[in-house]
């Protein structure tokens, strides 16, 4: 592939996977991954590297914040 | 307008999200805590005021980040605030590229993503500078649109798409390094 079109491909990456671009330049975005497969894994590291940021950043609620949250709703409520 | 008296059934289920959500803002439980409570109480108190059928959980998120951007203001604006110079894009995936040859790329793209650990992920969202690290933890940890972002944050949308840009390749590069330090990318003689 040229230098070029990878380049568009690659500005428009986040655009992509964060579902920010129009459909015209999502086909275009995806006619050039079909025929690149340089592009096409920088796509899909991408893509399964968000994945990984927000899976790994899960946290579980302290079941006692979780009372304290309940118990601000009724006090409030109770007054 | 939203009903108090559904309050608790409608936000609770947010909760979760938003403690993790503070915690990576406080960066330590106690202040997420306290982020999240008052968050909750706030909440509670100006729910008449919340559009039924629109976004509660954005809605939720604005009065957490403003909570926590009210209580930490003075923190926030210290100059921590340094110059990150310029990382190229794609970051990541061009040091590991660089790392290996094309026969060991894919293994060590899977040995990279599979060997982040949670700590290692949580550590370089917090390391990023609160400008970069607010449109970074709710576009890729919370999932929020430009706009909603925008919105939550009470930026433009062009400034949260160029620090989102940035802060992205910043974490990448803090995500490399702990890759190299667990020596993760390199498989040439795996």
């Amino acid at each position: 592939m040229t230098k070029k079109s990878c380049d568009d491909a690659i500005t428009k990456i986040y655009g992509y996977l964060d579902g920010e671009i129009s459909t015209i330049k999502r086909m275009m975005v995806r006619l050039h991954l079909r025929r690149c497969s340089g592009c096409e894994d920088a796509f899909m590291f991408e893509s399964r590297l968000k994945v990984v940021i927000r899976e790994r950043c899960q946290e579980e609620v302290p079941a006692d914040v979780l009372a304290k949250l309940r118990s601000i709703v009724t006090n409030e409520q109770n007054q | 307008m939203a009903d108090q008296a559904t309050f608790e059934d409608d936000a609770m289920q947010f909760a979760p999200q938003l403690y993790s959500a503070a915690l990576r803002m406080t960066r330590n439980p106690a202040d997420a805590e306290d982020v999240v409570q008052e968050t909750f109480l706030k909440a509670y108190r100006a729910y008449s005021s919340f559009e039924s059928g629109t976004n509660l959980k954005a809605w939720l998120y604005r009065i957490l980040t403003n909570t926590y951007i009210n209580r930490y203001r003075k923190q926030s604006r210290r100059p921590d605030e340094v110059d990150l110079g310029e990382v190229e894009d794609l970051y990541l995936y061009r040091k590991i590229s660089a790392a290996n040859t094309p026969d060991s790329l894919r293994s060590a793209e899977e040995a990279v993503l599979e060997g982040l650990v949670d700590d290692d992920v949580k550590a370089a969202v917090e390391a990023l500078p609160e400008r970069f690290r607010m449109p970074v933890l709710l576009a890729d940890v919370e999932g929020f649109s430009y706009k909603e972002i925008a919105e939550i944050t009470d930026v433009p949308i062009g400034t949260v798409m160029s620090r989102l840009h940035r802060g992205r390749k910043q974490l990448q590069k803090a995500l490399w390094k702990f890759a190299e330090e667990r020596g993760l990318a390199d498989r040439e003689d795996a």
